[in-house]
């Protein structure tokens, strides 16, 4: 599986409207994962792949998904997600942060680049392979430097369409 | 290859340190992943523990699997989310209670346990039969109590 497999090309945010103070206080935090998912979710909604009145519902299970154990997972990267029935098929957005925010992170680090990714109870096959195409992209750090200086929703998508296979 | 025997409780994770590692490396405008903790990267390329026939999976499961005192069983993942991140996550923080490092098999793919990025590359599936590897002074106990987690259906909320 591929990042364009299931990334939604007009849900993709170049540059996230949330910002934050890196250190800041947990309280603070919390904001921040909030207004995070909230806007991935309502950028989903916006391209028409989310009813609106599922919006909310979605950013609470993915929210509950975050209090059981962070997504950021180091390295500057966070895989918010959660399943959820309003959606038949795998779907996710990627977001860009151009100053880092505090994610509540494994490594203590602000993150820059954020997947989000919403898929039906009874695909867990599809869920764990999105999971691991994002770990896969991520780890090639010339594939994150590329992704962190597009500045465009089109150049974020030709990179991940015209990535190689392994990444 | 990194390992994190003789790791003190009170210290940071190994994972968490090598993660640290590699985003400075990313700050430092490294080109690749290329270092000690890709090293440990689920492989093609290393030898799957082999099957001694039948559902009898590797040698001696159960048993030390070699000289140095590690120790080897056979695991099917029961939880219905297959080993979903939050999964590996409890894996790791119950890795840390114990002086061993844990590799997991998932055919010929590798991971080393203390690493999520390396857990979450396995795609384990539910009902997956993976291949757990512990060394370390406590690896008798260890294995037990790991095996536990990655065999237990979990209790977990799975709705979300």
């Amino acid at each position: 599986m591929r990042l364009s497999n299931f990334i939604v090309r007009d849900a993709i945010i170049p540059a996230l409207s949330v910002t934050a103070a890196a250190g800041c206080d947990p309280a603070t935090v919390a904001q921040v994962k909030e207004a995070v998912i909230h806007e991935m979710v309502s950028a989903l909604r916006d391209a028409g792949h989310i009813h609106s009145e599922d919006v909310n519902e979605i950013v609470k299970a993915i929210l509950r998904r975050e209090q059981l154990g962070t997504t950021g997972i180091g390295r500057n990267i966070a895989i918010p997600h959660s399943r959820h029935p309003a959606v038949d098929r795998l779907i996710g957005t990627m977001a860009l942060s151009r100053a880092g925010l505090p994610f509540d992170s494994l490594d203590g680090e602000v993150v820059y680049v954020f997947v989000l990714l919403i898929s039906p109870h009874d695909r867990p096959g599809d869920h764990l392979r999105a999971l691991e195409a994002v770990v896969r992209a991520m780890r090639n750090d010339e594939f994150v430097r590329r992704l962190r200086n597009c500045q465009t929703r089109e150049e974020i998508w030709a990179l991940l369409e015209g990535a190689s296979p392994e990444w | 290859m990194v390992n994190a025997v003789g790791r003190p409780s009170d210290r940071p994770s190994f994972w968490h340190e090598e993660e640290a590692r590699g985003t400075a490396m990313s700050g430092r405008g490294a080109t690749n992943g290329s270092g000690p903790r890709d090293s440990l990267a689920p492989s093609h390329h290393a030898p799957p523990p082999s099957p001694t026939g039948g559902d009898t999976p590797a040698p001696a499961p159960d048993g030390p699997a070699n000289p140095t005192g590690g120790f080897r069983r056979i695991v099917r993942v029961r939880n219905p989310n297959g080993l979903h991140p939050r999964l590996a996550d409890r894996f790791i923080r119950t890795l840390k209670q114990f002086s061993c490092t844990a590799t997991i098999w998932n055919g010929e793919m590798r991971a080393d346990g203390a690493n999520i990025w390396d857990l979450i590359s396995l795609v384990v599936l539910p009902e997956s039969e993976i291949v757990l590897e512990v060394h370390g002074p406590d690896a008798a106990r260890a294995i037990e109590t790991l095996a536990e987690v990655l065999g237990s259906p979990g209790g977990e909320d799975y709705t979300i």
